[in-house]
């Protein structure tokens, strides 16, 4: 083995040595880079259950109808209609029971007059 | 001839002792990267601990008791649990974080425990109710229940069950307040059947699902249908 096959085999370790530690370090374990989140998140960081992308909900036993409005990016908010007081509380624990926690959501509800809106002394 | 033999052993040698030393390098830079530091600040806490949480399962490492506040210590990459027990009056919880490639660096200044936050409650209800007695004309068309006050005692989360007379409207209402200065604030105005966060961002997130999701009020017997199926938790 002459110099310069000694210098060559010298340099390919190296480098082979250099790209070793290099993904030693930048190599890391964020988990949340494999996508485990069930959610999908929008530009504004809401969360976008694929169930409000399906047509109005209706439950005539329920009663109550969920509809949904949505912008390009995000559900802006959802509506429960055609539903009487104890249509609603059923219509929210169809969100809960389809994993969309209501809290997440701005819901408003067409059939209700608020008896505290408007009304104070 | 036997030179050559000679000068290629050199070689071999040489190339064994370069290839161990960089391996050596190499595992020295693993193991640093390989660690981070956490820092976590903490008051009002009598025993804090941190385990890692065992890759691909619920498995959790030895615990590693955290001395004092402020204390830097180096733990390996990966997710960690971390549990905390409140002094005497203060919650006692825990929260998972994860490490990463930089350091983490946590605070943590508990909640009031359940215990003296009902005592403080007691001794607040009155108060509470003279605020919504005094904001709602037709409040009594609602059971104001007991409901729950939060974090240092300041936020407060009920529901007002229906007790009046319109069949449309029945609905259990809930609200929550913020003691500001002493003074109850509503913050939720009107009452609503939910609370949503994209409505009150300003509320902690926590109190909204339990408000939402636990503190539930049964409506009152003459609007109980029980062919309905009304979902009763």
């Amino acid at each position: 083995m002459n110099k310069g096959q000694r210098s060559t085999i010298i340099i390919v370790v190296l480098f082979a040595a250099i790209v070793t530690v290099y993904f030693s370090f930048t190599g890391n374990n964020d988990s949340t880079k494999n996508g485990n989140n069930e959610t999908a998140e929008t530009e504004e960081g809401l969360p976008v259950h694929e169930v409000l992308y399906s047509p109005p909900i209706t439950d005539i036993n329920g009663p109550f109808t969920i509809e949904y409005l949505y912008t390009k990016n995000s559900v802006d908010h959802i509506k429960i209609v055609d539903s009487s007081p104890q249509g609603r509380m059923n219509a929210i624990h169809w969100l809960r029971e389809h994993g969309i926690d209501p809290t997440d959501l701005d819901i408003r509800f067409d059939d209700f007059t608020n008896p505290l809106k408007n009304r104070e002394n | 001839m036997g030179s050559d033999n000679l000068l290629n052993k050199r070689n071999i040698l040489f190339l064994i002792i370069l290839i161990s030393f960089i391996g050596v390098i190499a595992f020295i830079f693993g193991y640093i990267n390989s660690q981070q530091i956490i820092t976590v600040k903490y008051k009002n806490v009598s025993k804090l601990t941190i385990q890692k949480i065992g890759e691909g399962s619920r498995s959790l490492e030895k615990e590693t008791i955290y001395k004092k506040s402020g204390e830097e210590i180096k733990v390996s990459k990966g997710r960690y649990l971390l549990k905390y027990i409140g002094n005497y009056g203060y919650a006692s919880d825990y929260q998972n974080f994860t490490v990463k490639n930089k350091p983490v660096s946590i605070s943590l200044n508990p909640d009031y425990s359940e215990q003296r936050l009902s005592s403080i409650l007691e001794k607040e209800l009155e108060n509470i109710k003279t605020v919504l007695n005094t904001k709602y004309q037709n409040i009594g068309d609602y059971s104001i229940q007991k409901g729950k006050l939060y974090k240092k005692g300041k936020w407060y989360a009920t529901t007002l069950q229906y007790i009046g007379n319109d069949e449309f409207n029945y609905d259990t209402l809930r609200l929550v307040m913020y003691r500001k200065d002493n003074v109850w604030v509503l913050i939720t105005d009107p009452p609503g059947i939910i609370i949503s966060h994209q409505v009150y961002p300003d509320i902690p997130i926590d109190i909204l699902r339990d408000l939402n999701n636990v503190q539930n009020t049964v409506f009152v017997e003459k609007y109980t249908d029980p062919n309905n199926k009304a979902y009763f938790p």
